[in-house]
């Protein structure tokens, strides 16, 4: 009970949604277009694949570190899974192959971070190219195409509307929440990145849970690769490259602290789909192409900022509460 | 124990790396594998003498801008193809990787190394041309290729004119959008050249003389399929009627057809693209995609060593020439499916 007041105030949550809901205020005053069912299930079949990644990124991101390979992975994964699914025709065997991938990815970015202690952004900016490498030897600069019902994965619907990446993007933000929150490796992470030393002398596994984090990072931007992929309807590496920045601007936005220790799922998704309203709306007002770049840019800052100062003072004392001594010992051992 | 087992294994498998790097950069190495820059050390003497040692037989270098770009792999392997009709010459292949500075890197060891003719795929003919006059002086002739030369004033070329690129997928739009149909545009990267050019030719051959056609919306979606099929998206919910899409490329109109067919829109749409591989081909035979123009690679290889055997045997010095492309539709599509099956880029 108190773990869970520690690790998201109501008032850090408040202020990302306060700024959602705001901007929807803003943009249904704007055009009539916007508030209308079609187009909001649009904008978050739009953020869906990003907001996947971004749950790695945060992850990655509150335990400290970052995560720069999971576009290119996230490319290099769902390709290669179109691939054996031309070949094979089975569906599971594909997506099976395809998160094998991530987890394998995510296991040596993991060896060199969290074995040997490597910066990760050097470590994972390497695997950016070693990933968009392999795809590309294989295939020989070559996309994939005639992917069948591979496409069912991106572009596939629940019940005839909710478009299916919708529901994988809640799915995972519920996975995400959970193991953020109610797994031990979760409160683990949070610890780590909040201070890494207090967390080794409470007799946290640091190296273990690092190493944890960068698989599960690895194993998420493999399975929104396979959902890019169907959305596309086609194996194309090159379109993972990119989205690792776009995940991190996300992450940001929704809250999680860049200096690691704080973050949520929830916000996350937040941060997230502010942006997909910021680009839906530019599009629906036909702003020039030259004109969104900039006010996205200093939205996103001022959106950031917001976040920031609404909940300045109430950010230390939540990382070292995070994990008391205490729990951690109770669980643990 | 555990760390010294590491680093001999460490140890080990750089070694391997660097032999088979050395492997690799032979100048005959002839398979679609990209062989590492670093591969060429300049200060190795064994690897300068090289590219001249060779029995009377011609040297000749590739420099593409990116292996894993569909095109740049289609261009070497009709360029491979296209060697093989000239037993006394020889061709390597020096993939820049889509950077800059290992383009040049990969020029300068060319020269080093005197390989008797360098074919440059650039990444950016502008900035590239001064450096590739100064070596063409020095004594090594270059051939631009897939791109202008950049106001090089001695490099051969084979180029394909983005106008004209754009013109024709334009004549075809031209016929085809309905009576004050509603259009929107999808850009390249801003600044590129291309993408430029073929935007002029679509102004030229399509807006120019259809003053009725209304563009509704023009954003930059930068080559790729995923924010062709975004803008689309969004511009499916903010209009009512959009008759035509127009993209520079063809990754960016098959996006925004995935988005027209997602929802339910894409009865009655014609979709322009330009470079027509394999995505697009297959597309337009599937009945999606309505035209595109593609740089056709095997006649670009054709002219270049056309070009390249009359400056090595004395002929001339250097010589410019523009392809034609070639438009594909409805009406020839399957004889691009068999080129495109013949050179591998379909399965």
């Amino acid at each position: 009970m108190k773990f869970n007041k520690s690790i998201k105030s109501t008032a850090q949550r408040f202020s990302t949604l306060l700024i959602l809901l705001v901007m929807v205020i803003i943009c249904s005053l704007l055009t009539p277009k916007f508030l209308t069912p079609n187009n909001l299930l649009n904008i978050l079949k739009q953020v869906s694949i990003v907001t996947i990644l971004s749950f790695a990124q945060g992850m990655i991101i509150i335990s400290g570190e970052i995560d720069l390979s999971i576009g290119y992975l996230a490319g290099m994964a769902g390709t290669f899974s179109t691939i054996l699914y031309v070949a094979t025709g089975n569906l599971l065997l594909a997506i099976l192959f395809g998160i094998a991938l991530g987890a394998v990815v995510g296991t040596i970015n993991g060896l060199f971070v969290a074995h040997f202690g490597l910066p990760s952004f050097i470590v994972t900016l390497a695997m950016q190219t070693i990933c968009f490498g392999a795809i590309c030897l294989y295939t020989a600069g070559n996309n994939i195409y005639k992917i069948g019902n591979y496409k069912v994965l991106g572009q596939g619907t629940v019940f005839g509307v909710i478009p299916i990446t919708v529901v994988f993007m809640l799915g995972m933000c519920i996975i995400t929440h959970i193991i953020l929150k109610y797994s031990k490796f979760g409160r683990y992470i949070y610890a780590i990145g909040g201070n890494k030393e207090a967390a080794n002398a409470a007799g946290i596994q640091v190296r273990k849970t690092k190493w944890i984090a960068f698989i599960i990072s690895g194993v998420f931007a493999a399975i929104a690769g396979m959902i890019l992929m169907g959305r596309l309807n086609a194996g194309i590496p090159s379109e993972g490259s990119g989205y690792e920045t776009d995940a991190i601007m996300a992450t940001v936005v929704g809250g999680t602290s860049f200096a690691g220790g704080v973050g949520t799922a929830f916000g996350t998704l937040v941060g997230s789909i502010i942006i997909g309203i910021l680009n839906n709306i530019m599009n629906l007002m036909g702003v020039e192409s030259y004109s969104q770049q900039i006010i996205k840019g200093f939205l996103i800052i001022l959106a950031v900022l917001f976040d920031v100062y609404s909940k300045k003072g109430k950010r230390k004392m939540k990382i070292m509460q995070t994990v008391s001594v205490s729990e951690s010992n109770q669980s643990g051992k | 124990m555990k760390r010294k087992v590491f680093s001999l294994l460490l140890a080990m498998t750089l070694s391997v790396a660097v032999f088979a790097g050395c492997a690799g950069g032979t100048a005959d190495e002839t398979d679609t594998g990209a062989p590492d820059a670093a591969t060429y050390d300049s200060n190795d003497p064994a690897q300068v003498t090289e590219a001249t040692d060779s029995d009377g037989t011609y040297e000749i270098a590739f420099l593409p801008t990116d292996m894993s770009a569909t095109f740049a792999a289609w261009l070497a392997q009709e360029l491979q193809n296209t060697v093989k009709n000239y037993p006394n010459m020889n061709l390597t292949i020096l993939d820049s990787k889509n950077v800059l500075s290992t383009q040049l890197a990969n020029l300068e060891n060319c020269v080093t190394q005197e390989y008797d003719y360098i074919i440059l795929h650039p990444l950016e003919p502008d900035a590239e041309a001064e450096i590739v006059d100064e070596y063409i002086q020095a004594g090594i002739p270059i051939l631009m290729i897939n791109q202008s030369d950049g106001g090089s004033q001695y490099a051969s070329n084979v180029d394909c004119d983005p106008i004209e690129q754009g013109a024709v997928v334009a004549v075809v739009a031209a016929e085809k959008i309905p009576e004050n149909g509603k259009a929107v545009i999808l850009l390249g990267p801003s600044g590129n050249s291309h993408s430029i050019g073929r935007r002029e030719g679509f102004k030229q051959y399509l807006f120019d003389k259809r003053p009725d056609i209304e563009i509704l919306d023009e954003q930059i979606g930068d080559w790729e399929k995923s924010k062709g099929m975004n803008f689309m998206e969004d511009w499916l919910q903010a209009y009512d009627q959009i008759d035509a899409v127009i993209a520079m490329n063809d990754a960016m109109a098959l996006g925004a057809l995935e988005a027209a067919n997602d929802a339910g829109r894409a009865d009655g749409l014609t979709l322009y693209g330009v470079d027509g591989l394999a995505d697009a081909v297959l597309s337009i035979k599937d009945g999606g995609l309505t035209a595109t123009c593609v740089q056709n690679a095997n006649v670009m290889a054709k002219t270049a060593f056309e070009i390249i055997d009359k400056v090595l045997s004395g002929e001339t010095e250097f010589e410019k020439t523009l392809i034609e492309g070639e438009l594909i539709d409805e009406n020839n599509v399957d004889k691009w499916i068999d080129i495109h099956t013949e050179n591998g880029q379909i399965q």
